[in-house]
């Protein structure tokens, strides 16, 4: 299995310097990728680390239920939806945008497959993913950390 | 300047060149640093591939991140350099030459210059529309209709020269077409770079259009393969984003497609093992027409028959 290690470093450096981290609820965001990180340094094949690159990308939920909460307290705004699920947030981001930014099309594909690719493999017994998988998971979870990163505050 | 966070040799999947690092002197404050060490002169074909570096690192990190160039010339400055540097500085949000290898004083410069740096406020609009052009123009790759320009047994046949030859003799008979050589477009780099002259990109030929709301087919033709393409290809992002904007009463403008840019490939534009698309989807997003350079195809363009 690859370490993935640089993939990783970079998502938590950009989110570090981004406008966003000096919001207190994204602390738990980088916390954690900080996790992620050292997961990512074990070269090994075993299951707990793939299982636990697809376990932090819970924190795009936490990271885009902020945005959105962040979001829907502007004057004039629409109320945030009542529970912050990847597809509740994606929703509102896409009807509403975010200081006028919304996710690109391919973007809004790329989340689509990591909401598909969890349920995948942290709803059913004895299921992994191939390096190849992981890969793509990352590199979907990156670009959309990154896009949604570049947001205005 | 008390660093918080430095990361050596960071890894973006999209970017077709790597900064050297980045670097948060504090939350919510990011530098991206380019370190480039050219052997020989600039040139406009060395020099817009920084260009394209300082783009995508916008587009990929936001308006906000620093972006910084460092250059060290291998072989020391040269004459014409100072025009380059002149259009790195207007466009990078640091720009620094260093041709003393290293000392002291520079390293405490760049420092400093660090500690004070902001992103240029006056080139905010360029990154924004640059993101939407490049986000309507992605919708438009899909991979079966680009699969044949990832085939690394397509290898260039022929030098780009021979290329141009080729092509130039397929279609210099053919009636009702104006083809143009070296054919020129304007666009803002030299604006942006603050330099008296104008600078006009040329393409290898360029078709006057037939009707008048038609925007002109202008071709480039190269010759590419797996490996060593990457500065040419990054060249041509450059040249493609700048061309689709002016200066319009002293504000930077979109001027739609003022020219339909058809880049006409000899060999493949294959990416690495893990994203084959990787070249075609960057061409592809920042307006590119990808054909094989065939006759046929070039006729075919030329009449306008996409």
């Amino acid at each position: 299995m690859e370490t993935f290690k640089r993939e990783i470093a970079t998502i938590l450096t950009q989110l570090v310097g981004s406008k966003w981290a000096m919001h207190p609820p994204v602390q738990e965001v980088l916390k954690e990728y900080q996790h992620l990180e050292g997961a990512a340094r074990t070269p090994t094949q075993t299951r707990r680390v793939s299982l636990q690159i697809f376990h932090a990308s819970r924190a795009i939920d936490t990271f885009l239920g902020h945005i959105v909460t962040h979001e829907s307290g502007k004057a004039g705004r629409p109320p945030r939806p009542p529970y912050s699920t990847l597809g509740n947030s994606l929703a509102y981001i896409k009807a509403n945008g975010v200081g006028g930014s919304r996710f690109t099309p391919t973007t809004d594909i790329d989340l689509d497959e990591i909401r598909k690719d969890r349920n995948k493999y942290l709803h059913a017994a004895n299921v992994f993913p191939i390096d190849g998988e992981i890969r793509r998971f990352l590199i979907r979870t990156a670009t959309a950390l990154r896009e949604a990163a570049t947001f205005p505050t | 300047m008390r660093h918080h966070l430095i990361q050596k040799n960071p890894f973006f999947p999209e970017l077709l060149n790597q900064p050297e690092f980045l670097i948060v002197p504090e939350v919510g404050k990011l530098i991206a640093v380019f370190v480039y060490t050219p052997r020989e002169s600039l040139t406009w074909r060395t020099a817009l591939p920084m260009v394209e570096d300082l783009f995508e690192i916008k587009l990929a990190t936001g308006l906000s991140t620093i972006v910084a160039a460092l250059l060290i010339p291998i072989n020391g400055v040269s004459r014409h350099d100072p025009v380059y540097f002149q259009l790195l500085r207007g466009l990078f949000d640091v720009f620094a030459v260093n041709d003393g290898a290293g000392d002291a004083g520079f390293q405490q410069w760049m420092l400093d210059e660090f500690s004070q740096a902001e992103p240029r406020n006056r080139l905010f609009r360029l990154w924004a529309l640059e993101r939407e052009r490049v986000a309507a123009n992605s919708a438009k790759f899909s991979e079966q209709k680009y699969v044949e320009f990832i085939n690394q047994k397509m290898r260039p046949r022929i030098t780009r020269a021979a290329l141009m030859d080729e092509m130039q003799r397929a279609v210099v008979n053919e009636p009702a077409l104006e083809a143009v050589s070296d054919f020129p477009v304007s666009s803002p780099k030299d604006a942006l770079a603050g330099l008296d002259q104008r600078h006009f990109f040329t393409f290898d030929i360029g078709f006057r259009p037939r009707y008048p709301d038609e925007p002109p087919r202008v071709i480039d033709f190269v010759a590419l393969d797996r490996y060593g393409s990457r500065e040419k290809i990054r060249y041509l992002m450059t040249k493609a984003r700048l061309v689709s904007y002016a200066f319009d009463g002293g504000e930077l403008a979109y001027r739609g497609d003022p020219v339909k840019p058809v880049l006409m490939i000899e060999g493949n534009i294959s990416g690495p093992g893990h994203d084959p698309y990787r070249y075609v989807k960057a061409l592809v997003s920042v307006g590119w027409e990808l054909e094989h350079a065939d006759p046929m195809s070039l006729r075919k363009v030329a009449h306008g028959d996409f």
